[in-house]
């Protein structure tokens, strides 16, 4: 039997403020789920069973009182194991830091603190969040929930099945070539990568500072919307920060304006599996059909841009783990060892060139959202890579999984500017995710966006973990 | 340009860097040079690097 689609997050907020649910109750089901699954999938680290059941009940304890914190408040959320969280060991998925306990935590771990949300756990990542799978030397080798023989993506692997299988309401993240929206796509979940500085990465382990953003992971848009809202706003601590209040999404997506959606089909429908691209042309067709605007554009500078994310991202990387990869390289999986070592490969007339690409494309993205208000793509080009394959096959051609996998959303990275998955279509049995990308602060236009996306769409069922061999070993 | 032996280039950083490697190293570096190859240079003749440095802000 299939189970029924995780509660969101809107809905069980609304339900503890008519008093028909408890914090108490909606915490016991995700870790009852994770309990159920998590042998399995792989999906968390670290699990705060009694730390979780505490915080819902001082939650709802509030609630009694007549004074929640905020909207959050008694909301079962799980953390990426690269957040810190003070006095909790805090692993970044590296044997490296497999005791490590942070003295602060994270802003965003801060923030859900404040408004009374329950953390359930830290999840599961790529080591260091320097991948694009979740297939974890250290912590286990986190599994696709709709067939656990194919990866869930990565490097937020487990904060996208915790979400697809109800083992939180939402999840944080953080994304510096797709690290959220690849996992939501293929997941079958929403991830919101927002513009970069509007949430704090206080606390975030580094990735490639330029790169790095903290976003969301849920089962609804409107779930993204409430959580970015709870989470955005300046921080003082982080240079990156931009220095505006939080944003105010949520009540963005009951606007009614007729959307208009730039398709540019040179670099984000280039190359990608047919059957992908015929499941997102489709739901655009419909998209249509309900009153959007399909407009052609063109981004010409796109086609430098995978090579300015490739060495911007390794050589940031590289500079930040250079002291520690020659004294410690022996702790570390061997792709992320390669990876690292990649960046030694770029020079700095290299990192000064992409740094001039990269003012391009955001230049060409500032001219088209002039004419646009979103841009609408593949998330990923491929269908789900299966765990374990390093290449894959797009129509008859071999191709790098990792390269595939980050193509089509690394642009927005580079450009640092929102970009939201959200589930559009079936295709044998696995989701297929389209990739909506805004202006600097378009968060609203992004989200607007994938809200219609998602009326279209049937209300998804939720996966049911099995696996097609024998559970893997917990390792 | 493709450097020419790219483990021995990563080894000037990285002495530990173990033989096995090399092949992925030396894919990574073909990548770089022919992605590199194809930039359009006149394109970034005209254009000034994404970092600009800004007194006014900080930086750490």
């Amino acid at each position: 039997m299939t189970p029924p689609p995780p509660q969101t997050l809107t809905n069980a907020a609304r339900l503890l403020a008519e008093g028909r649910t408890s914090s108490r109750e909606l915490t016991e089901a995700c870790l009852s789920s994770i309990d159920a699954h998590d042998r399995e999938l792989r999906a968390f680290i670290t699990v705060e069973h009694e730390a979780a059941s505490r915080a819902a009940d001082e939650s709802d304890a509030r609630r009694r009182d007549g004074a929640p914190r905020g909207v959050l408040d008694g909301l079962p959320v799980a953390v990426k194991d690269n957040l810190d969280v003070a006095g909790r060991v805090t692993t970044m998925g590296s044997a490296l830091f497999r005791d490590h306990v942070p003295g602060r935590s994270a802003a965003v771990v801060d923030r859900l603190k404040e408004q009374g949300a329950v953390r359930l756990g830290a999840t599961n990542l790529h080591e260091f969040a320097l991948g694009v799978t979740t297939e974890n030397p250290h912590f286990g080798i986190c599994r696709n929930p709709w067939d656990t023989s194919r990866t869930p993506g990565g490097s937020s692997g487990g904060s996208a099945v915790a979400v697809a299988v109800g083992m939180s309401l939402a999840s944080l993240g953080s994304d510096t070539s797709g690290s959220i929206r690849i996992p939501a796509a293929a997941c079958g979940i929403v991830g919101l990568k927002p513009t970069y500085g509007r949430i704090s990465s206080f606390g975030c382990y580094p990735e490639a500072w330029s790169l790095d953003h903290v976003g969301v992971l849920t089962s609804s848009v409107a779930d993204a919307a409430l959580l970015l809202d709870a989470l955005s706003g300046h921080d003082p601590r982080v240079p990156s920060s931009l220095p505006l209040p939080g944003t105010t999404t949520l009540p963005e997506l009951e606007d009614g304006r007729p959307l208009r959606i730039g398709i540019e089909e040179e670099f984000f429908f280039s190359g990608v599996d047919s059957a992908v691209g015929e499941v997102v042309h489709g739901t655009l067709e419909d998209l249509a059909r309900a009153g959007a605007e399909l407009v052609p554009v063109s981004l010409p500078s796109l086609s430098d841009a995978t090579y300015a994310l490739t060495v911007i991202d390794t050589s940031e990387t590289t500079a930040f783990h250079d002291e520690q990869l020659r004294r410690y390289g022996d702790q570390y999986g061997e792709d992320v060892r390669r990876l690292v070592a990649c960046g030694a490969l770029t020079s700095a007339v290299d990192y000064l060139q992409a740094q001039q690409i990269r003012a391009v494309v955001r230049a060409d993205f500032a001219r088209t959202f002039s004419d646009v208000d979103v841009i609408a793509s593949p998330t990923l080009p491929l269908r789900t890579p299966r765990v374990g394959e390093t290449s894959v096959e797009v129509d008859g051609e071999t191709r790098d999984r990792d390269a595939e996998l980050m193509r089509l959303v690394g642009p927005s990275n580079l450009a640092g500017i929102p970009s939201v998955s959200v589930p559009c279509g079936m295709l044998e049995g696995m989701p297929v995710g389209m990739q909506l990308i805004g202006p600097a602060l378009g968060e609203g236009a992004v989200l607007r966006a994938a809200a219609a996306v998602e009326a279209l769409v049937p209300p998804r069922l939720s996966p049911t973990p099995s696996s097609p061999t024998s559970a893997p070993p917990r390792r | 340009m493709t450097t020419p032996d790219p483990l021995a280039a990563v080894r000037h950083r990285f002495p530990a860097i173990p033989d096995a490697d090399g092949p992925a190293l030396q894919e990574h570096a073909a990548l770089l040079a022919e992605l590199r190859e194809r930039l359009d240079h006149e394109r970034l003749a005209r254009t000034a690097s994404a970092m600009v440095f800004d007194p006014r802000t900080p930086t750490a």
